[in-house]
């Protein structure tokens, strides 16, 4: 289960990304990270076989 | 001259090829509405008044000569401003890219004007193409034609595209389609747009949102009109490694026909959830309507599409963010806020995510074709909703709240993740009279059935033909 993102979480991931984002940048994005991790949860419990191929080469014919 | 600019691109390339109408007039009558709106509607970035006029002389001395005739000679188009054009200015919408001049054309502005065609501009679009409301902050901010009132979005992320079409300001476009970017401002805007199959158009020379969901397509105010386009850009490009070699058909040949007996799948559950009523009313006539022509209708439904959100948000997200890590380290200011916090949040999808959400495109693209090894195409809204006022986030439909921009991509991305060709056609309005779409998706390279059932509605329809309100005052 993942932690809410904090402006501090988010500073600290922004610093080792080296994003030079400032504190207003990162509150404002906090919602947007928020569904954005929400959504990676969702993911992650769909139940797959993991034998199921990816796509890693995309072409249709 | 105000009817001219209605006229339809195969009436168009009929007209011009029996010199009936010179392509100087028909530039110059699209170069005069321009002027005249789009200081309002802020269609295009960059208008090639000049380069569109010396062509256009070029063409009539073409034709003065007896010179053979692409498809579309002198008919004006205008291409999203993420397609490289030789010499011409192309920002994907960006103030990072604003003063970006391509050394070559794309592969389709190639052919497009190798086909006859004559640039007229380059369309805005929400920056990078990444967002289904067409928002931009750098080059004015596209308005939808059918806003009488109050400023309402075009849909994006090809919103100058479909704004541009939808007032006659040109008479086709191409647009760029990551999630849903030619079918939801096509939807919105009260136009065609079609996906093609990926693979089948290349995409060299367009710059990427998503190298693996990104196709390119055209716009226009009739399937008939697409598929002319679609015949003239379709093919295998040795500069995209993702075209097929299978060769391109003639699309106008699906043109004029009937569905009598082609098997239609109407799509339920999430495709059917949360519509607003007249959507809901408007896909009911739509099947009656198709029915009545013929087809043989049924129901089906997508398991796997349930999932197509979060598996979308991983692919697209850290593919865009790979495109822009560099300028976001560097220039994160001159990025747009939705369009900066979308780029960052696609730092926190891990590799695992990544493959995870490509096994589940492996399953959404086999589910989408078993629907249709017994149906010859499947039927769906295009968006939820229309036309929302600019700034608004949220709405409400039958008494629920929605995410605005959550609703616009909703039912179009199942089918960039699947790859499957889309074509979004007009089948009605809402409460206030703005346009609502509905998508036909066919088989892997089948656009000829996705462009005759398309082409058989307009036939019976006449949604595809009304204009914006100050058009019909």
């Amino acid at each position: 289960m993942m932690k809410a993102p904090t402006l501090a979480s988010l500073r600290a991931f922004a610093d080792l990304h080296g994003l030079p984002w400032s504190d207003a940048d990162l509150q404002a994005a906090l919602p947007s990270v928020a569904r954005a991790l929400e959504m990676l949860a969702s993911l992650e419990a769909v139940p797959l076989d993991e034998d199921a191929e990816p796509t890693t080469h995309f072409r249709i014919v | 001259m105000r009817e001219l600019v209605w006229t339809p691109v195969t009436d168009l390339a009929r007209m011009i090829a029996t010199k009936e109408v010179s392509p100087v007039e028909v530039v110059r009558a699209y170069l005069d509405r321009i002027e005249r709106l789009d200081g309002t509607l802020h269609a295009f970035i960059t208008v090639c008044a000049d380069g569109a006029l010396e062509a256009a002389r070029a063409a009539e001395t073409a034709l003065a000569a007896g010179q053979p005739l692409g498809a579309l000679h002198g008919v004006p188009i205008g291409l999203k401003d993420l397609v490289d054009t030789l010499g011409v200015r192309t920002t994907a919408g960006s103030r990072i890219l604003a003063d970006r001049v391509p050394a070559k054309d794309a592969t389709v502005t190639a052919r497009l004007t190798g086909a006859g065609a004559i640039v007229l501009g380059k369309l805005n679009m929400h920056e990078f193409a990444y967002g289904p409301e067409g928002l931009n902050e750098h080059y004015g901010q596209t308005r939808n034609p059918w806003d009488a009132a109050v400023a309402r979005v075009p849909g994006g992320s090809s919103s100058g595209s479909g704004a541009a079409v939808a007032a006659a300001l040109v008479p086709a476009a191409l647009g760029s389609d990551t999630g849903g970017s030619i079918r939801i401002p096509a939807s919105l805007c009260g136009i065609t747009g079609l996906k093609p199959t990926y693979g089948r158009v290349s995409r060299a020379g367009v710059l990427p949102l998503s190298w693996s969901m990104d196709h390119v397509g055209p716009m226009a105010r009739s399937a008939a009109d697409c598929a002319l386009l679609l015949g003239a850009m379709a093919g295998y490009d040795p500069a995209d490694p993702t075209t097929s070699v299978l060769p391109v058909p003639d699309y106008t040949a699906a043109l004029g026909r009937d569905v009598k007996g082609l098997r239609v799948g109407v799509l339920r559950g999430m495709f059917a959830d949360g519509l607003a009523p007249e959507l809901r009313d408007a896909l009911a006539a739509a099947v009656h309507e198709l029915q009545r022509l013929g087809a043989i209708v049924d129901e089906v439904t997508l398991a796997h599409t349930a999932n197509v959100q979060a598996a979308a948000f991983a692919i697209v997200g850290s593919e865009a963010l790979a495109y822009h890590a560099a300028s976001m380290r560097t220039r994160p200011q001159d990025y747009q806020r939705d369009v900066r916090e979308r780029l960052f949040t696609g730092a926190f999808v891990s590799g695992a995510h990544y493959l995870r959400a490509q096994q589940i495109r492996a399953l959404v693209r086999a589910e989408v074709d078993e629907a249709l090894a017994r149906r010859d195409v499947l039927l769906a809204p295009t968006t939820p909703i229309g036309a929302t006022p600019l700034g608004e986030r949220g709405t409400r439909v039958d008494g629920a709240a929605v995410d605005v921009r959550a609703a616009l991509l909703s039912l179009t991305r199942p089918f960039n993740l699947s790859g499957h060709p889309a074509c979004s056609v007009p089948c009605g309005v809402t409460r206030d009279g703005f346009p609502l779409g509905m998508q036909i998706v066919g088989r892997p390279f089948d656009e000829i059935t996705v462009l005759r059932v398309a082409d058989a509605w307009q036939r019976a329809t006449d949604w595809h033909t009304r204009r914006p309100l100050e058009e019909t005052a």
